[in-house]
Order: C-alpha cells, then sequence, then structure tokens
C-alpha cells in the first residue's frame, strides 16, 4: 500500500487551507480522506506525479469539499445553541436565576443604587472577560491551530457583549424609578446567569477538544 | 450515492450498523466498505458521509478519537452507548420497512 509523504499531506492541508477550510478539525478530516483517495488511485495503477492525480481530484470533489465545511459549522453552532439552552433552561440555571433575583432585588433595597450599578458593572466585565482569558490559553494549548466549535462559541460570546451593553444603555435611567427595582433585578440576575451558563459551555467545549484532539497539543 | 433518493433516509443506518461490526473506523473506510460490501452498486459520496457523520455525532451517537496515521491525522468514530441502543432500534425500523415494501411491491414473497 502506497503512502503520500509528510511533504504531499502538508500540500493538501495548505491548499485546503487557503481554500478557506480553515478549521483544523474539519481540515484534518479532509486531508485524510482526499490523501486516501489518491493512495487508492496510485495503488489501483495510476502511474501520474501526485500532483495530478491531486488536481484531477479536487476538480472532481472541490464543491462537495467546501460544502462540507459549511454544513460542518453550521452544525458545530447547532450543538452549542441546544447545549447553550438546554443548560440555561436546566434547573440549576434557574435556581440560579433566582438566588441571584434574590441578591441583587436585596441589594437595591439596601444599598445605594450607584453603588449596586458599579458593583454590578465591574462583576459583570470580571466575567465577561473569563471566556477570553480561556480562549486565549486554548489557543495556546493547541498551538494556535483554530477549531470550529470554540471560534463559534466567539458567535454567542458577542450576543452576549451586545445584550450586556443594550442592558447597560437602557437600563440607566430605568435603574433609578424604585417601582422597576424588581425588573431591574430579574433583568440583571439573567445576564449572571447566562454568563455563567456561557462560562461553563466554553470550559466543557475546551475540554471536550483537548480530549478528543490531544494530537494536536 | 447511487439511486440516490432510495438510499438517502438509509445512510444513517447503514453508518451505524457498520460502526457497531467495528470497534471505530474513519470515513473514507466507511465509503470503501460500502462499496466492497455492495460490489460497487452503492457509493456513498464524501457529500454525504461526512455531514452524516458529524450529525450522528452531534446527536451524541458517535464518538470522535483522532490518531496519527501515515503522516497525517485520522478522525475515527465509534459507536456510544447511546449509539449502539439506536443502532438496534434504527435496524428493527429498517427490517420492518423492508417487509413493508417487500409486501406492497412482491406479495407473493410475504
Amino acid at each position: 500500500m502506497m503512502n503520500l509523504t509528510k511533504e504531499n499531506i502538508q500540500f493538501i492541508d495548505t491548499y485546503l487551507e487557503q481554500s478557506d477550510v480553515k478549521h483544523i478539525d474539519i481540515r484534518m478530516e479532509m486531508v485524510d480522506h482526499v490523501a486516501s483517495e489518491i493512495e487508492n488511485r496510485i495503488d489501483a495503477g495510476d502511474t501520474r506525479d501526485f500532483y495530478y492525480v491531486f488536481k484531477d481530484y479536487m476538480l472532481e470533489h472541490k464543491s462537495f469539499l467546501l460544502e462540507n465545511n459549511n454544513r460542518f459549522l453550521r452544525q458545530t453552532t447547532k450543538k452549542l445553541s441546544n447545549q447553550l439552552l438546554k443548560s440555561f433552561f436546566s434547573i440549576k440555571s434557574i435556581t440560579l436565576l433566582a438566588v441571584f433575583t434574590a441578591i441583587i432585588y436585596f441589594g437595591f433595597n439596601n444599598y445605594d443604587s450607584e453603588l449596586m450599578k458599579n458593583v454590578l458593572l465591574i462583576s459583570m466585565i470580571f466575567l465577561i472577560i473569563a471566556p477570553a482569558i480561556c480562549y486565549f490559553f486554548a489557543l495556546k494549548k493547541f498551538n494556535y491551530n483554530r477549531f470550529s466549535g470554540i471560534e463559534r462559541l466567539g458567535f454567542f460570546f458577542s450576543f452576549l457583549l451586545q445584550f450586556i451593553n443594550i442592558v447597560n444603555i437602557t437600563g440607566a435611567n430605568f435603574i433609578k424609578n424604585q417601582n422597576h427595582l424588581l425588573i431591574t433585578s430579574i433583568v440583571m440576575a439573567l445576564v449572571f446567569t447566562f454568563i455563567l451558563v456561557f462560562i461553563r459551555l466554553s470550559v466543557l467545549t475546551f475540554k471536550d477538544y483537548k480530549y478528543r484532539y490531544n494530537n494536536l497539543c | 450515492m447511487s439511486n440516490s433518493k432510495l438510499y438517502k433516509g438509509s445512510l444513517n443506518t447503514i453508518i451505524l450498523k457498520l460502526l457497531n461490526e467495528h470497534d471505530k473506523m474513519y470515513g473514507y473506510e466507511i465509503t470503501q466498505k460500502v462499496k466492497a460490501l455492495t460490489k460497487g452498486e452503492l457509493k456513498i459520496t464524501e457529500g454525504a458521509l461526512y455531514p452524516a457523520l458529524h450529525k450522528l455525532e452531534a446527536e451524541g451517537l458517535l464518538d470522535v478519537e483522532v490518531a496519527k496515521v501515515d503522516n497525517r491525522l485520522r478522525k475515527y468514530y465509534k459507536l456510544t452507548e447511546t449509539g449502539t441502543k439506536e443502532t438496534v432500534n434504527k435496524l428493527e425500523e429498517l427490517a420492518e420497512y423492508i417487509k413493508t415494501m417487500q409486501a406492497l411491491v412482491n406479495p407473493k414473497l410475504v
């Protein structure tokens, strides 16, 4: 059985990377598939140089491979969304939401609202920095290889930041009204719960990738 | 895949069945195994196989293992506990379907 050389494999990998298959967890499978098919063709009697066999294969199958890349990304986003929603609507999270609401409501009733607002804002900033630090260490751990699931977390992270931004802008005047304290507390508690659920999902995703792709660490 | 419309609905069952018979398999190996078992009648394209594998993985029916083989990384798929149970269900469903079709298409044989 003929095996392609390291240089041949690197050539396929670079070609796919330049064709916009950026994530290594998707690309490695495509590289293996293309390499296996080329080896099979050469074993079956194709005497041409690797480059010509590769070119023929790509002419026939490139569109399939790129479509596969897009489908994989959609699948990853769907998987993460389901995990996030499942985790957010779990009994644990609902309990956490109730506890946060009670603590924040108690805080607004017993302390200066400006002080409370600052404490909440600093806590939020601290909590949203945590996933960014996680991402930095994950990148380092994986030798700066890009993984689809880890990068897709960024999509949810952007959503989280936008949500916090909206709460911050619209809530500034709303918070001053004593009649709105309960609603304000619930919204704040929702943000905190969502951040914690997101952090948990990020850590689980990192651990999952580390377990599966240990060869790349 | 030849006769794609007829086979499309059975692709997941085919994958699960193969993985049930082997400890672990990689994508290309699955395509070759199906081709060999069906004497070339059924050819699973990468455009159909990988989305199906990734969907089964996302549903928790398959687990993934990466190993370095022949100068490259290879992604192996294997059944999870849920996947093994689901394989039994899917095979029963398929057997029932074949029986029903047989009754419709060729009642004398039933």
